[in-house]
């Protein structure tokens, strides 16, 4: 598929624009358009990089993923996701470490995401416990797919 | 967005209510919380303003369907050069007990092989689309809201605002999943339902999965169905199981409205009731299938409604879910119709026609609930006998008939046959329990019905048995004969009728019910397609008269006519299309018994 310039019918500056809307969510969605709009967005990257330090630590995490997307060759998103992993917020340490897991095993530095996705194993939350484990069965490239799905796999 | 073949759906439901799931990964029909309620997705009625769901791969790719096994679990398939994806589609089922009643369409999608992108569509269209919504978007999802009911979206991706529905794209890594949940919670007068609980925990998608197909396969292990065409009895058995409402036992007739007969036709009726007629068949599939705990329920259920009949109006020809005796007929002028087959009609008024016939097959239901069930309670009875004392003082009046034509009362044969059956089966039942009743009474009448069909309905020069007393017109309901018997399949009266109705009905091997323009007219302009049903009963005739190998060869000809995860509609069309509502618990019930007697007539071995 060729590359897209446009994330659900809207363009890149729009979607910059959301990056500064006061509602974190309309951030959050902005970042996540970025993200999946790729490489094509890279004039967005320093408007993204800007949200790696927004004030809600989900839009943070969002923004990192999305950066990955947009510039795959790693810098400070690895660093976000895994510093969020230690958030305290269970849905925010979920949420980056299904973020890290989707990154994938040949992401440049997701090694240094593997210690901290292992120490949740004894995390409180038990969301946060299964997220970590799929995570790190993603990166060690076992990928983790639930049993009943198993049959369906080629 | 266009209109799929009726035949591309497959379905899905938590025996409460169903969701149609298009081979194109499009769910276009939806009612929540019933199966009667108002719709929430209608876009096989109005693919603009009708509502729809849809999650697929944005490649370029070929779509398969099928069943995980033993299950009503459906996985559509995404086939393209750039990966595989699926979207594994289901509705939970909810215990009996729980308190607060949660209706979930829950899509796990999931790529297969290589990466997959796909796009969710997701716009409700409340009430068929006659309420408006407002939707808020929120971090675990969105909530469309409109008077009197909430739905919540449920999506780990964030979902961006279209119009009055949601939309995202996303990427899946090779198997990779997501889960996706379309959730209603039935409020009641002292709850009111929290965000919170609409947009709850995400990771319960895969367990549900894995109870939901616990549920199905220990559901179907009860069927002790061994003979031949085995998968396809399994999936019409899981069918008819998806259309039964368990709170109250009840089994729709059908979980949609509006589909139509013709396309383009006016023929498109509300079949999301309770029709006495198909419900004591299904009863009679389930007992066949050794699935006695489904028809003990719908026999507590049909027992309140003869209660009712025994106080002294009859039963009606059709009941809401609930046990509810009103059904006003509306038409949905604001909705286009599917491929433009108006009216749109919701409710029915075909409730409040006199069928006669349904004393008959209910009847026989109690009977065979008898037989192959519990024995018949004493008073159960008492109010049996009150049945059949009106059947007694009413049958020989003109009626609507099975087809509940629109076009005037006659004195239908299929309505005096199944008056016999009733008056028949009550006697075998007194006799075989020793239970109290006016036999000789019984007996009289019961032969009077039986003299007065032959007379009547029978017609010496065509030798056939005819639709009504008034005409000599064929109707393929008339092949029930043998099967409730009332006469021997190789009775020469059946066989004329038999080979009048091959004749004069049957094309390449399916059955019009009956020759429109001859005999009771229904009132209606247009034509329709075969009706599956009669080609079943054909099927079940011509066995039953000692011609299985032709009986078989329409069966397996008719297998043909399913969809790609053996379904039917009620009729099929000239181009093997499905016509009318969908699925259709007759055309089920009618491949159950067509196979169950034609495995038997065929023996041992293939």
């Amino acid at each position: 598929m060729s590359a897209q310039i446009a994330y659900l019918g809207t363009s890149v500056p729009d979607w910059v624009r959301q990056l500064s809307s006061s509602d974190p969510l309309q951030r959050r969605l902005g970042a996540y358009a970025l993200g999946e709009i790729g490489p094509a967005a890279t004039e967005a990257m320093s408007d993204l990089a800007a949200t790696l330090q927004d004030p809600v630590a989900f839009v943070r995490v969002w923004a990192a993923a999305a950066s990955a997307r947009v510039v795959p060759s790693g810098g400070e998103s690895i660093t976000v996701l895994v510093a969020e992993l230690g958030n305290e917020l269970a849905f925010v340490r979920s949420l980056a470490a299904w973020h890290l897991g989707r990154l994938g095993p040949a992401f440049p530095g997701i090694e240094q995401a593997l210690h901290p996705l292992r120490q949740l194993a004894g995390d409180e939350d038990p969301s946060v416990r299964v997220e970590a484990a799929l995570a790190l069965g993603m990166l060690e490239g076992k990928g983790a797919p639930p049993p009943e799905l198993k049959s369906l796999c080629t | 967005m266009g209109y799929k073949p009726i035949e591309s759906y497959g379905v899905i439901g938590d025996l409460h209510t169903v969701a149609l799931v298009g081979i194109d990964g499009s769910i276009d029909w939806c009612c929540l919380p019933h199966f009667d309620s108002p719709s929430v997705f209608a876009a096989i009625l109005d693919d603009q303003k009708g509502g729809s769901f849809r999650i697929a791969s944005l490649y370029e790719a070929q779509c398969k369907q099928m069943y995980m096994p033993d299950s009503n679990v459906l996985v559509t398939r995404f086939l393209s050069d750039q990966g595989v994806g699926e979207v594994v589609d289901f509705m939970p089922i909810q215990g009996a007990r729980e308190i607060r009643k949660i209706h979930q369409i829950v899509r796990v999608v999931r790529a297969v092989r290589g990466s997959v992108r796909f796009r969710l569509d997701c716009r409700p269209a409340f009430d068929f689309a006659r309420r408006p919504h407002q939707v808020v978007l929120e971090g675990r999802g969105a909530i469309f809201e409109a008077r009197g009911m909430k739905v919540s979206l449920v999506s780990r991706f964030p979902l961006g605002r279209q119009g009055d529905g949601v939309a995202a794209e996303f990427v899946l890594n090779p198997g990779e999943t997501t889960t996706f949940i379309l959730r209603q919670v039935e409020e009641t007068s002292q709850d009111s339902v929290h965000d919170g609980v609409l947009l709850e925990a995400r990771l319960v998608g895969t367990e549900a999965l894995t109870q939901t197909l616990a549920f199905w396969r220990q559901w179907l292990r009860k069927c002790n169905y061994s003979g031949r065409w085995r998968e396809m009895v399994h999936r019409s058995a899981l069918v008819l199981k998806l259309l039964t409402f368990a709170p109250t036992g009840a089994i729709v007739a059908a979980p949609t409205c509006g589909l139509p007969e013709e396309i383009g036709g006016v023929r498109n009726w509300d079949y999301r009731y309770t029709w006495v007629r198909d419900a004591a068949f299904t009863n009679y599939a389930f007992l066949r299938l050794g699935l006695t705990s489904e028809a003990e329920q719908f026999m507590a259920w049909l027992g309140q409604r003869a209660v009712e009949g025994a106080r002294g109006d009859p039963l009606q020809t059709m009941y809401r879910i609930d046990g509810g005796r009103e059904l006003p007929e509306e038409i949905l002028g604001h909705l286009d119709g599917y491929r433009g087959s108006r009216p749109v009609r919701v409710g029915n008024a075909a409730a409040d026609q006199l069928q006669l016939d349904i004393y008959g097959e209910l009847m026989d239901a109690v009977y065979l609930y008898d037989k192959y069930g519990t024995p018949i309670a004493y008073d159960s009875w008492r109010h049996v006998r009150k049945m059949l004392d009106w059947v007694t003082s009413n049958w020989e009046r003109a009626d609507d008939g099975i087809w509940e034509v629109r076009g005037g009362q006659q004195q239908f044969v299929y309505s005096k046959v199944q008056c016999w059956v009733a008056l028949d089966r009550a006697i075998r039942l007194a006799q075989k329990r020793s239970l109290p009743l006016d036999r000789a009474r019984l007996a009289a009448e019961r032969d009077r019905i039986y003299e007065t069909i032959m007379t009547h309905g029978w017609n010496t020069e065509r030798q056939t048995f005819v639709q009504h007393f008034a005409t000599d017109a064929v109707d393929a309901s008339n092949l029930i004969m043998p099967l409730v018997f009332f006469l021997s399949p190789t009775d020469p009266r059946m066989r004329g009728t038999l080979d009048r109705i091959m004749a004069e009905l049957v094309s390449d091997s399916l059955v019009h019910r009956y020759e429109i323009g001859r005999g009771a007219g229904d009132g209606l302009t247009g034509s329709e397609g075969t009706f599956n049903m009669c080609t079943f009963w054909l099927v079940e005739a011509l066995a039953r008269a000692g011609r299985a190998e032709e009986a078989r060869f329409i069966f397996e000809k008719m297998l043909t006519y399913a969809n790609h995860l053996g379904l039917y509609a009620e009729e099929t069309g000239p181009r093997g299309e499905a016509l009318g509502n969908f699925p259709q618990a007759f055309t089920h019930i009618g491949l159950i018994s067509a196979a169950f007697n034609l495995d038997r007539r065929l023996g041992v071995g293939p």
